[in-house]
């Protein structure tokens, strides 16, 4: 299970390589297969997943559950190892002293209901904890001192992709970590829970095989001041959840009496009537056997179970909750909304080198005809006004472009030309408007002569008291352009002023 | 059914390119002070899931105009023909360099799409504007017109009168300040032009609507994460036995900021990809190192046992050892060898601890000192930086693709801080802070991680 989880984060890592529209676009082509699984957001993911995965990606989840199933599998081996060793101990009788009954309760009955309120005070939910002060720190410690912990130790031993694939999982280093906390610690407690299964398992074969193949005598023994009726009590509160369907599993008050012995009496059981005493004795083991499997391996196996149970929900709610789960349900079952071009731009005009301004001095002083292009100066320069602003002789002014008809532009150039033809020619056009390629026409055809005649664009702008104004730099930039296609030196693009930022 | 279809036409460096880059928030789209940027047309289909709603081109401006419209006179045989002629005319000069933006604009309006016919509202109407209106007049399909702002004056009632007199709809659009739901009104607007495309433009509104609403949830959850990993972000370094912590405090302190900072970038960076920005310039104050003391030193143990842990494991095996005293006694000690356990066990963990870190097993030692800095506690950061990043997106939504100068997001949010927000978005905000503040780092529940990103999202 948490394979899948450590699949997705590696899918979410070359994800990373795609931009956000690639994986819209990609998402929802999926989505839409997987439409019938939008309710079920963790079986929408894995369905995702066997559809985007690389086998690269796939190869980190693959490797995380090997590395889990090392983990276990060594969890398991090391619970039989210690389970079969105790179970040894505990039954250990080499006729000097019968096997103590107390030692046998104490190691698998009360040491482990008492482990197994350290699991349930481990599972219980974080929020619980805040009820009773110190608990929570009880419960990191009990998580600490947990055997699945060891998996830390362990994990340094196994090949390095593993190692890396298991540090993904349990490694709180990562800011993501910290959405799949929760599986983490169900994780390290189901390891912890196959090693206790495995160790109870191991002593209840132990124990088995020590009473088949073994003559083992029981007694019971204790310094504390116990009496056989209350010890006969607590062994009946123990058979109460077989006693009815297996009574002969329960010790009787006779058995319990009979069986004690103290460290002055001589002999093994000195209370025993010996020709009862076999088969007398023989009456403990079943009840020792079911307290083992009562008390020990049936909470274990329930526990295994729970905890493999919590893995696969904490998964579901890790997979669907992970920073990034969210984006990615949400691109799958959102409709997949383009508005972009679908081609790159072509065609488009590159901007080429300004082509220097020539100044107004060269015509300095000399003749020249005024064109006023689309009415560029609304009629608000006088012939006086480009004479003093440029320093020239006006000897004629006309209007082209805007409402004028093509012929009525030709007309003005026959005119001009008829003029002195080495009069340079001052074109005014409306700054703000761009250059047209119907004024590149005029000024072609204008020139279109054996001797061409030097043309200057003059773009002029207005203030806000509706005079005549400096262009603005951008303005002046895109005339330069425009013309500058015309590759003529003769038509230069002049500022009346400064032109503005 | 037709796929809605709407030419972007009208004079060269009057916005169409900046109202296609704002409609379909694409910042691929050149727009450039210098005319005649666009050369050939451009579509920007709007789909789902594959599925054409509308379709918008970008065209090149008129270029030749009177020339263009002259010869359609001169091949003038009726008005009721004069679409034909337009057809014609294209057909004629396809091929040629002398009609050619002309022909490349007029081609998708021959092919059934609308005419958007855009002028600048800033700059005053002229006569040379009359023979391209003419002629998409001859092309007989239906058009609208829309006065783009791109500078400060306003010529606007003088192009109402004049477009009027070409156009059945004339709008104001300003395509480089336009809101998002200005953007939708004008696509609704189009509807206008032919009611067979009503429905597709609604429904593509609708679409578009609800993508806007998955874009800024998603922005949320992005903004969360960062103020969640900024909260709980600290560094630590592990200290040789002999050093002095001061030392090491302004590094980690430094390292710790830079952690902070790079967050809060690649924050802003996912934020603008989600809004299909992707060369965006941004101006920015990072925010400042806090003086606030980020800095500890503390002792480690083996095991990744912190000192209330070791001593709650001290006094643990105290109580069970004290708990057998207790048994031994028949329960006439009433608990008290568990009790006495509990605290020598507690106490003698609290002794030792230091020492126990000074202990080698196999050569590696059990513990040792790591300096440690973060995270960040002052109670008004997680609100600077949320004050930021929303600040930030309201720049980033308030944006058009029009727009091509850098971002700037100044330092408000940084001196407004806590107070951006009003008292219970304030209340609600710090109740989620500090119950992420006090979680550990993989302790966060993800109701808080919800939580918040439903405030932020009502924020943004």
């Amino acid at each position: 299970m948490p394979k899948d989880v450590v699949t997705l984060l590696a899918q979410f890592d070359a994800d990373e390589q795609l931009d956000i529209v690639q994986r819209q676009h990609r998402d929802r082509g999926i989505g839409r297969e997987l439409a019938p699984l939008s309710n079920k957001p963790s079986e929408q993911i894995r369905a995702w997943l066997t559809q985007v995965a690389s086998s690269h990606v796939n190869r980190s989840g693959q490797q995380a559950q090997n590395a889990s199933r090392v983990i276990s599998i060594f969890s398991i081996l090391f619970g039989l190892l210690v389970g079969w060793g105790t179970a040894l101990a505990v039954f250990y009788y080499d006729g000097s002293r019968p096997v103590n009954v107390i030692n046998v309760l104490a190691v698998f009955v009360f040491l482990q209901a008492l482990l197994l309120v350290g699991f349930i005070i481990a599972c219980l939910p974080r929020s619980a904890m805040k009820v009773i002060p110190g608990l929570a720190t009880l419960q990191d410690t009990l998580q600490v001192l947990n055997p699945g912990k060891l998996v830390n130790f362990f994990g340094r031993y196994l090949p390095q992709n593993k190692r890396h694939a298991l540090r993904q999982l349990i490694s709180d280093s990562s800011t993501r970590q910290r959405t799949f906390a929760t599986l983490t610690k169900w994780m390290i407690l189901r390891w912890s829970q196959y090693f206790t299964l495995a160790f109870n398992v191991s002593a209840v074969l132990s124990a088995l095989y020590l009473v088949v193949f073994s003559d083992l005598a029981f007694g019971w023994s204790t310094t504390l001041k116990t009496d056989s009726g209350s010890f006969h009590g607590l062994t009946q509160l123990l058979t109460t959840p077989w006693q009815i369907w297996l009574a002969d599993a329960a010790p009787s008050l006779e058995l319990v009496d009979s069986t004690r012995y103290y460290r002055l009496d001589e002999g093994l059981l000195p209370n025993t009537q010996t020709d009862s005493d076999p088969a007398l004795l023989g009456q403990w083991w079943p009840f020792l056997l079911m307290c083992m499997l009562v008390y020990g391996l049936v909470p274990r196996v329930v526990t295994t179970m729970y905890t493999s149970w919590r893995i696969k929900s904490a998964t579901n709610r890790v997979l669907a909750s992970l920073p990034g789960s969210v984006d990615l349900l949400e691109r799958l079952n959102s409709p997949d909304v383009e508005t972009a071009a679908t081609e790159p731009e072509t065609g488009s005009r590159s901007k080429t080198e300004n082509i220097d301004t020539q100044t107004l001095v060269e015509i300095r002083g000399r003749d020249c005809v005024v064109v006023d292009w689309t009415s560029a100066t609304q009629h608000r320069l006088s012939a006086r006004q480009v004479s003093e602003l440029c320093g020239v002789n006006v000897l004629t002014e006309f209007s082209g472009g805007g409402k004028n008809t093509l012929a009525d532009d030709q007309k003005v150039i026959e005119q001009i030309h008829k003029l002195n033809k080495n009069s340079p020619v001052i074109i005014f056009v409306k700054a703000w408007e761009p250059p047209m390629l119907e004024l590149v026409d005029f000024i072609s055809d204008l020139q279109n002569v054996d001797t061409p005649q030097k043309c200057i664009v003059i773009p002029v702008a207005f203030d806000d008291a509706n005079q005549i104004a400096a262009p603005t730099k951008a303005h002046l930039e895109s005339w330069h352009q425009a013309l500058y296609v015309l590759t003529d030196r003769r038509v230069s693009v002049h500022s009346l002023h400064k032109p503005n930022e | 059914m037709t796929v809605p279809a709407f030419a972007v036409v009208g004079h060269p460096n009057k916005g169409k390119s900046s109202i296609v880059a704002t409609l379909a928030q694409d910042d691929s789209v050149q727009i450039s002070a210098i005319s005649g940027t666009t050369a050939r047309c451009r579509r920007y289909p709007m789909r789902t899931d594959g599925q054409t709603l509308y379709e918008l081109i970008d065209t090149p401006g008129f270029q030749r105009a009177r020339r263009a419209l002259e010869w359609m006179q001169a091949h003038e045989r009726s008005t009721a023909e004069r679409p034909e002629v337009v057809s014609e005319f294209v057909h004629a000069h396809q091929n040629t360099d002398l009609f050619h933006d002309e022909c490349e604009l007029l081609k998708p309006i021959l092919d059934g799409a609308g005419i958007l016919y855009v002028t600048d509202g800033s700059k005053p109407y002229g006569d040379e504007y009359e023979a391209e209106m003419e002629i998409l007049r001859w092309s007989g399909r239906p058009s609208m017109a829309l006065i783009n702002m791109i500078g400060d004056e306003n010529h606007v009632d003088e192009w109402r009168a004049a477009l009027g007199q070409y156009f059945k709809i004339v709008r104001v659009f300003d395509a480089v300040t336009a809101e998002f739901d200005k953007r939708l009104e004008l696509l609704r607007a189009f509807g206008q032009l032919d009611e067979t495309w009503l429905e597709p433009l609604a429904k593509a509104v609708e679409y578009l609507d609800a993508d806007r609403q998955r874009r800024k949830r998603q922005s949320a959850r992005i903004i969360s994460n960062m103020l969640i990993d900024m909260l709980t972000l600290s560094v630590t370094g592990k200290l040789p036995t002999d050093a002095n912590a001061k030392d090491y405090e302004e590094p980690l302190k430094e390292e710790l900021f830079d952690k902070l900072r790079s967050g809060e970038r690649n924050c802003r960076d996912q934020v603008e990809q989600i809004y299909s920005y992707h060369d965006l310039k941004r101006v920015e104050n990072e925010f400042d190192a806090l003086e606030e003391d980020l800095f500890s030193r503390q002792t480690w143990s083996a095991f990744g046992l912190t000192r209330p842990q070791l001593v709650a494991t001290g006094a643990l095996g105290g109580a069970a050892i004290g708990g057998v005293v207790d048994a031994a006694t028949g329960g006439a000690s009433l608990l008290a060898g568990a009790g006495i356990g509990a605290l020598l066990g507690s106490v003698s963990a609290v002794i030792s601890f230091d020492k126990i870190a000074e202990i080698k097993f196999l050569g590696l030692p059990l513990g040792g000192v790591q300096a440690k800095a973060g995270p960040v506690r002052n109670i008004n950061f997680p609100f600077v930086v949320t004050a930021r990043a929303v600040l930030h997106h309201k720049l980033i939504t308030a944006r058009t693709h029009a727009q091509r100068d850098e971002l700037n997001i100044g330092s408000d949010a940084d001196t407004s801080g806590a107070s951006m927000f009003d008292s219970a978005q304030r209340k609600a905000l710090g109740k989620i802070f500090a119950a992420i503040r006090d979680s550990e780092p993989d302790g966060i529940s993800q109701r808080h991680v919800e939580k918040l990103n439903e405030a932020i999202e009502k924020l943004l």
